[in-house]
């Protein structure tokens, strides 16, 4: 039977709606998740400190609503990376991947195409997580931020994806039994300057920086902090960058995963 | 087989181990390392330049004694769940060993995942905090409040796989307890500096001890309790949660798990 990446994103989309449903906890979780993050930061940094220099350092006016659209940024980048990599790792741990391999769609369009619902579901919940708290601090057009901030997400989930498919295909090499490449979401993370600005960052790192899609989401989510209204020159421009990303890492991970697929047919799925 | 074979048997298996799956180690290490700084440095953000070097010993050691009670919590509970997918609880089981000594043996994982991450955040931390900052005052403070530490983790670890193995202990639950002992513990800011309510919540919970011990052996600044008092308040409590979680395992081992089976924690 013929199968395309329509095929595997439906299939993919029902395996995560039916694991949220039998990880009940898991899913209530992740509405506490953005919360319980804002909640420590904030809690440290007044104990320890106080949040309007927090405010004037990273440029925010409104620290509790910048903190918790970080957080579901933050919340959706470990989502999406942990989606994409772990879909190969748990397949092999179930002994599925070689069934999986043998299916007729070319392995660059399943991992793309399986990883796609997870990305899409996981910046939704954070967003509807953390959308009472925008309504309260800001009201409707705290929600209304909140919209254009899912959208960027959107955006920003492309590039990552494609970052993903690479870390996935290194896992497909590893004889080990665990995501031994999960220390690239906190890296992105520390790249994408969540809790505080990147300039605080050492140069090369503010450099690479750069490269990272999850930034610029980031960024959106500062400005939107900022100002009472977007300011949508600068939108246009993050789109346009998370468009170019999204081609060059999709377009890097294609190649690499074709080669990996023709390496890991020829000596199968360990 | 002898206790002492049996020690041998536990501490060959959880080193060799570690060795055979050196990347997946490295690894966890540097991720438990990367989210660390980001905390670290997402706090201090928060904190004007000059008092910078008085809070960050506070920031560096607390978050070496919550990566000590998260990664044993975590070690304990992942191995829980790991020996039960492989079927490695009945095996155990049936040559008579328990599951607990088993599962106690993790303690080598934690220590070395704690000694790598160390100096990483002190150079990190000592970077942004500059010279000026005292991180060492009393080593042998810092050396019993980390002991303590550990054996309160491991036995709260442990005390939790037990009951775990009977009702099932969802793990995000476990990950939210952690996240709130960071601060409502009086893990990474000292219990004078919390406000009262959030004082007293601090002495309730056990890892405010030796954290306090920890801050005192780093920067000689006053305790929150008379120091004495800690001391012998911080060995009653790691020696009354060790027995605990000894007593409590005894109990589920040999009245639940042989009649009933296991339950685990995660994603099963």
């Amino acid at each position: 039977m013929p199968s395309s990446m329509i095929d595997v994103f439906r299939a993919q989309l029902h395996s995560s709606i039916y694991w949220y449903k039998n990880n009940k906890w898991m899913f209530f979780s992740m509405f506490l998740w953005p919360y319980l993050l804002v909640g420590v930061m904030l809690g440290l940094g007044a104990l320890v400190g106080n949040v309007s220099l927090f405010s004037k350092r990273v440029g925010v006016v409104d620290p509790a609503f910048y903190l918790l659209s970080a957080s579901a940024v933050a919340m959706s980048s470990v989502g999406i990376v942990d989606a994409v990599a772990g879909f190969a790792l748990y397949n092999r741990w179930l002994g599925t991947l070689n069934y999986i391999f043998l299916t007729p769609i070319r392995e660059a369009k399943l991992m793309i195409a399986a990883g796609i619902p997870d990305s899409i579901i996981t910046p939704l919940i954070s967003v509807v997580a953390v959308a009472p708290a925008a309504f309260y601090f800001e009201s409707i057009v705290g929600g209304l931020k909140l919209v254009i901030i899912l959208l960027i997400m959107y955006m920003g989930m492309i590039p990552l994806v494609g970052l993903s498919v690479l870390a996935a295909t290194a896992l497909l090499f590893v004889r080990e039994e665990s995501n031994i490449i999960s220390s690239i979401t906190p890296f992105i993370l520390l790249l994408s300057g969540v809790f505080y600005p990147v300039s605080v960052l050492p140069r090369a790192l503010q450099v690479l920086s750069a490269y990272v899609p999850s930034k610029y989401v980031v960024d959106a989510a500062k400005l939107a902090a900022k100002y009472t209204s977007m300011p949508w020159g600068w939108v246009v421009l993050t789109l346009g960058i998370l468009a170019g990303l999204g081609a060059i890492y999709n377009g890097v991970a294609s190649y690499v995963v074709t080669k990996a697929e023709v390496a890991v047919k020829r000596k199968g799925v360990e | 087989m002898s206790s002492l074979l049996k020690l041998r048997a536990l501490l060959y298996l959880h080193a060799l181990r570690t060795w055979r799956f050196k990347y997946t180690f490295i690894n966890s290490t540097i991720n438990m390392a990367l989210w660390m700084a980001i905390f670290i440095i997402g706090a201090l953000i928060f904190v004007p330049s000059s008092e910078i070097p008085e809070i960050a010993p506070y920031m560096f050691w607390g978050i070496i004694l919550w990566t000590v009670l998260s990664s044993s919590v975590w070690s304990v509970g992942g191995w829980a769940w790991f020996i039960l997918s492989l079927g490695m609880y009945e095996e155990h089981t049936i040559h008579n060993t328990s599951i607990m000594s088993l599962l106690s043996g993790r303690t080598i994982t934690v220590v070395t995942d704690t000694v790598l991450i160390t100096p990483v955040l002190y150079f990190l931390i000592r970077k942004l905090s500059g010279p000026t900052a005292s991180y060492v005052s009393h080593p042998i403070a810092i050396i019993g409040g980390l002991a303590t530490m550990f054996v309160m983790a491991l036995s709260y670890g442990l005390m939790l796989s037990a009951i775990s193995f009977r009702i099932g202990v969802p793990g995000t639950l476990l990950d939210i307890s952690n996240f709130l002992l960071l601060v409502l513990g009086g893990i990474a800011i000292p219990v004078s500096k919390l406000p009262p309510l959030m004082r007293y919540a601090a002495l309730a919970i056990p890892f405010s001890y030796p954290s306090e011990l920890t801050r005192y052996g780093a920067t000689g600044a006053m305790t929150y309790l008379p120091l004495q008092l800690l001391v012998l308040l911080n060995f009653i409590i790691a020696t009354s949660m060790l027995a605990c979680a000894l007593l409590i395992y005894r109990r589920i081992e040999n009245s639940y798990l042989r009649k009933y089976g296991p339950r685990a924690i995660g994603r099963m």
